[in-house]
């Protein structure tokens, strides 16, 4: 079992589920944290298990991974369906993490692009689109790096398919 | 309140069907494709016509033609004779021949086709080609296929189309051919040239 996300009470998830918006967010790391690739590389291998959802905590420890997740239902499925961006942010520092960076995106690449999770209703990602982010200079902080990638995800999330 | 009215039942990831598909011959993947497969069985109906009849009737119906065809576009052409032939037949063109040598232009390997008024020979036929989608319902460790399968069939139709700054387009169909030496072909009683399948494994059995 991999650590729950921040300000999450333990004993409240339960993974995979799309019960509740906490629960995506859950699955989605809980995927990304437990998934091994073809070279038997792992998230952790980069980043541990430092997958925030929305922001990274204060004085964080680089590199580390953000998500964010923008959702849309649908009028055409009444509402049951739903299309979502997960944005996933990859932060290093200093600039000399940089491939630790861009190879944690690479995983996380290859995890979403893959992933159909249908356990507890039905979540299903294919596409992505991925940006370096440019290097900022003085006055921002020069040595920050990061990569975002924005992954486009449709539901049938099971708390917008059990309405009474 | 009322919740909406809505196809989504708890079976529905069991009966959904996902991604683009891939077009195998045997076991042997066809090649990589560009905006899916499309399967349409090609069925045609005619209801018994009468004096004086009103509408079409229930028990008039006659199955007439079955013309079960496969599309889709593919964008490789792989140049290795072993990926133009499958089962030892040409993939694009029934009768083709892949030459090693002998080329017109001194081509190390060349695509022959066969010339035109010949009659079709039971070689020249695909054996199993099977259009496979993934199931909502699969996982690792319960794989969930569905496929549409022709014992039997033909590229009757492709062509070549070339896309500034994409892959050249290679647009194919595939027709199922009925095997006149089955078991209830002259009666009617036989089975249709195609099926839908539900599979564990990708492999054919």
């Amino acid at each position: 079992m991999t650590p729950l996300p921040k300000y999450v009470v333990p004993g409240s998830l339960t993974l995979p589920s799309t019960a509740s918006t906490v629960q995506i967010y859950g699955t989605l790391r809980d995927a990304l944290l437990t998934y091994t690739s073809p070279s038997s590389d792992t998230l952790n291998d980069y980043v541990g298990t430092r997958v925030w959802v929305r922001a990274a905590p204060e004085r964080p420890i680089f590199p580390y991974i953000t998500l964010r997740l923008d959702r849309v239902s649908q009028p055409a499925y009444n509402g049951y369906r739903e299309t979502a961006v997960l944005e996933v942010q990859c932060v290093g520092k200093p600039d000399s993490q940089i491939a630790l960076v861009e190879g944690a995106m690479d995983i996380v690449d290859q995890c979403l692009t893959a992933l159909m999770e249908n356990t507890s209703g039905f979540m299903v990602c294919r596409s992505r689109m991925r940006q370096t982010v440019p290097q900022m200079t003085e006055p921002a902080d020069s040595s920050v790096v990061a990569v975002v990638g924005n992954y486009d995800l449709y539901l049938w999330p099971v708390v917008l398919t059990s309405r009474a | 309140m009322t919740a909406p009215l809505t196809g989504f039942t708890s079976e529905f990831k069991e009966g959904v069907l996902l991604d683009s598909g891939v077009l195998y011959v045997g076991n042997v993947v066809y090649g990589a494709f560009q905006g899916g497969l499309k399967f349409d069985p090609g069925i045609t109906y005619r209801n018994v016509d009468f004096d004086g009849k009103r509408s079409p009737m229930k028990l008039l119906d006659i199955k007439q033609s079955q013309m079960p065809k496969i599309s889709g576009t593919v964008i490789t052409l792989p140049p290795a004779a072993t990926a133009l032939v499958a089962g030892g037949v040409s993939q694009l063109e029934p009768g083709a021949d892949v030459q090693a040598t002998g080329g017109w232009t001194g081509a190390t390997s060349s695509y022959a086709p066969q010339a035109a008024g010949a009659l079709l020979v039971a070689g020249d036929y695909i054996t199993d080609v099977r259009a496979i989608w993934l199931r909502g319902g699969h996982t690792n460790a319960s794989p969930k296929y569905v496929q549409v399968r022709f014992p039997s069939a033909i590229i009757t139709k492709y062509d070549v189309t070339s896309q500034d700054g994409q892959e050249v387009a290679i647009a194919i169909e595939v027709e199922a051919r009925l095997d006149t030496g089955w078991a209830g072909y002259l009666d009617g009683t036989g089975t249709a040239p195609y099926r839908i399948e539900y599979l564990t494994a990708l492999t054919n059995a």
